[in-house]
């Protein structure tokens, strides 16, 4: 158990202790006392704190300090000095006086943080009108600015109507000109519906004119139609004479195939015919040996007489040979260049003749064409 | 009593102690929270609960202590703030035993004070004093409270014995030294000694003459260094009369 060591209070003494009135310990379970020495006077987990502090418990201990009555507790206070109970009277007047200033300071200053509010709102909008004020007093200077120019331009245009009224009478003389020019053009008017009348009957001729030229046409149709008729046959024909065309270089291929064969033959012909010469001069030198040898084989006539007419002979037969090759040389020298002749006049024929002869026959068909 | 005196028993709340705790971390010789019997709990209420119960009256100050040490309640610095920003003004009573987290030092700084419980300035008489508690821990969190901006009216809470009182006047001496601004003396309350190698006792039943004396030199002193001093009322009354009756030596 505690043991407190404070002073003992006389009579007509209390304690110098506020603390019931405005201190409060809050200990850990919840428990609410009115100072650290006293007795819990109730607990949160059952109420409020205001309730707490108003409740029958709390009052009687700030009574019991105010009559001096005290409870053990205040009794026994080590903390608080000894006090007479009128003292701590006047110490409790003044703290409800500054209880209740505190209050009213609390009140006010909420008051206070409300009228802020509102003075901010309301600079703010004294700001927006004092914007829209501005934007304002811009608009009425631009509009008085209007107005000066509109008075100028007021006075240019009486000015312009002073110098335009002389013009206005001259306008008005000229209007009666224009109405007799009217006039006159009225009466061109009515000559030019008869000269229209006079068209219109010209366009009616016209019209039968017209019909006339469609029966002609019409009579001309049938022989347009022959004419188209001649055109498909003669485009058939010129398919024909592309056919025989197409048909004509194919046998000119065929005789430059013959030709280059026929070449390739002569060539032939010319390497026998100088394998021919070659054997030729063989012979002659055989020759010119054989009758080096007749002349030997002369010496040897008179033994061998009837040896050297067969030889002779034989010299005749050779010699017969020699010209049959040379005649065969020169027909085939001609043959090759009736060839060439040949192919000159395929060529032509080919180039300038058939298209020409073509262009001969569809000028007619194209006159006849122009016309219908 | 009449109307107008029923008018003077309406209660007018400007403090409120706030005791989020009555564990503590130290065992201190003369506490009740020392006693065998004692068990201490955190608070019960709500945090939300708290802040609207302590507005209910309007803006007041709030004394976060109690039998307990606050720090050791997890997010009490986060009600701390909170209470700050609903308008209240608040104090903080602590033995500053543990190192003071970042976000513990930014609300103490917004606090209007700040009371350190210290009997003595003395390391190993403190130790054995308030077991558990070091000067160089109370020393280390004194100094990161007074380095940053903002920093908090700080007091040295002494529980007066006759343990400490011929050390008073140095104790004043050490809170001028760390810039702090006050010295305040509680007045013992006596419980069943827990230590007999420590057992404390009050200086109006050991010698209040010699109590009083040193009383007046460290108020002296503390006004010398520019230091606020306050002994509570009920101590300096008990001194008085017990040195009244005391026989000369």
């Amino acid at each position: 158990m505690a043991r407190r060591l404070s002073s003992i209070p006389q009579p007509g003494e209390t304690r110098d202790c506020l603390d019931p009135w405005n201190t409060v310990l809050l200990h850990a379970n919840g428990d609410v006392s009115l100072c650290c020495w006293s007795k819990p006077v109730g607990n949160l987990h059952g109420s409020t704190l205001p309730e707490i502090l108003r409740n029958a418990q709390s009052t009687q201990l700030r009574r019991t300090l105010l009559s001096g009555e005290l409870i053990d507790d205040c009794r026994d206070c080590p903390a608080r000095g000894l006090v007479s109970r009128g003292a701590l009277k006047v110490k409790v007047e003044e703290l409800e006086r500054d209880a209740h200033n505190r209050a009213e300071l609390r009140r006010w200053r909420a008051h206070a943080q409300v009228l802020e509010t509102d003075l901010i709102e309301q600079r703010l909008h004294n700001a927006t009108i004092a914007a829209d004020l501005e934007q304002q007093k811009l608009h009425n200077a631009t509009m008085q600015a209007d107005l000066a120019q509109q008075k100028l331009h007021n006075a240019t245009l009486v000015k312009e109507l002073g110098s335009l009224r002389p013009h206005a009478d001259v306008l008005a003389a000229d209007l009666e000109q224009q109405k007799l020019h009217n006039a006159t053009i009225q009466a061109d008017l009515a000559q030019q519906k008869l000269h229209n009348a006079t068209l219109q009957t010209d366009l009616a001729q016209q019209k039968l004119h017209n019909a006339t030229l469609a029966k002609e046409l019409g009579s001309l149709r049938p022989h347009a139609e022959l004419l188209e008729s001649d055109l498909a046959q003669e485009k058939r024909h010129n398919t024909t004479l592309l056919t025989d065309l197409t048909q004509q270089k194919l046998h000119n291929a065929t005789i430059q195939a013959d030709l280059t064969q026929q070449k390739l033959h002569n060539a032939t012909l010319a390497q026998e015919l100088a394998s021919l010469r070659s054997h030729a001069d063989v012979l002659a030198a055989d020759l010119e040996q054989q009758q080096l040898h007749n002349r030997t084989l002369a010496l040897e006539l008179a033994a061998l007489r009837p040896h050297a007419a067969t030889l002779e002979a034989e010299l005749a037969t050779l010699s017969q040979h020699a010209q049959t090759l040379a005649a065969e040389r020169d027909a085939l020298a001609k043959h090759a260049a009736n060839l060439e002749a040949e192919k000159a006049a395929l060529e032509k024929a080919l180039g300038r003749g058939l298209l020409g002869q073509l262009r001969r026959w569809t000028a007619p068909l194209k006159r006849m064409l122009g016309s219908g | 009593m009449n109307p107008q005196e029923d008018q003077l028993l309406e209660p007018g709340l400007r403090y409120l102690m706030l005791e989020l705790t009555s564990r503590c971390n130290l065992r201190c010789v003369y506490c009740a929270v020392s006693q065998p019997d004692f068990h201490g709990l955190d608070i019960t209420l709500g945090f939300e609960r708290l802040r609207t119960e302590l507005s209910s009256e309007g803006p007041i100050e709030i004394q976060m202590n109690g039998h307990g040490e606050t720090t050791i309640v997890r997010n009490w610095e986060v009600l701390a703030r909170e209470l700050i920003e609903d308008g209240h003004r608040l104090s903080l009573t602590s033995n500053l035993a543990i190192p003071l987290r970042a976000e513990e030092l930014a609300v103490i700084r917004k606090m209007q004070r700040v009371t350190v419980s210290l009997d003595t300035c003395d390391p190993e008489l403190l130790a054995r004093l308030r077991r558990g508690s070091r000067l160089e821990k109370i020393e280390a969190n004194l100094q990161r409270i007074r380095a940053g901006p903002g920093a908090p009216y700080v007091a040295i809470n002494c529980t007066f014995t006759d343990r400490v009182m011929e050390g008073l006047p140095a104790l004043v001496e050490w809170a001028a030294a760390h810039d702090l601004q006050c010295v305040a003396l509680t007045n013992l309350v006596e419980y069943p000694q827990i230590d007999p190698d420590m057992s404390v006792r009050h200086p109006a039943e050991v010698d209040p003459q010699r109590a009083l004396e040193l009383l007046r030199r460290a108020r002296t002193r503390a006004a010398e260094l520019g230091l606020d001093f306050h002994a509570m009322d009920g101590l300096q009354e008990l001194l008085v009369e017990a040195s009244a009756r005391w026989p000369a030596a």
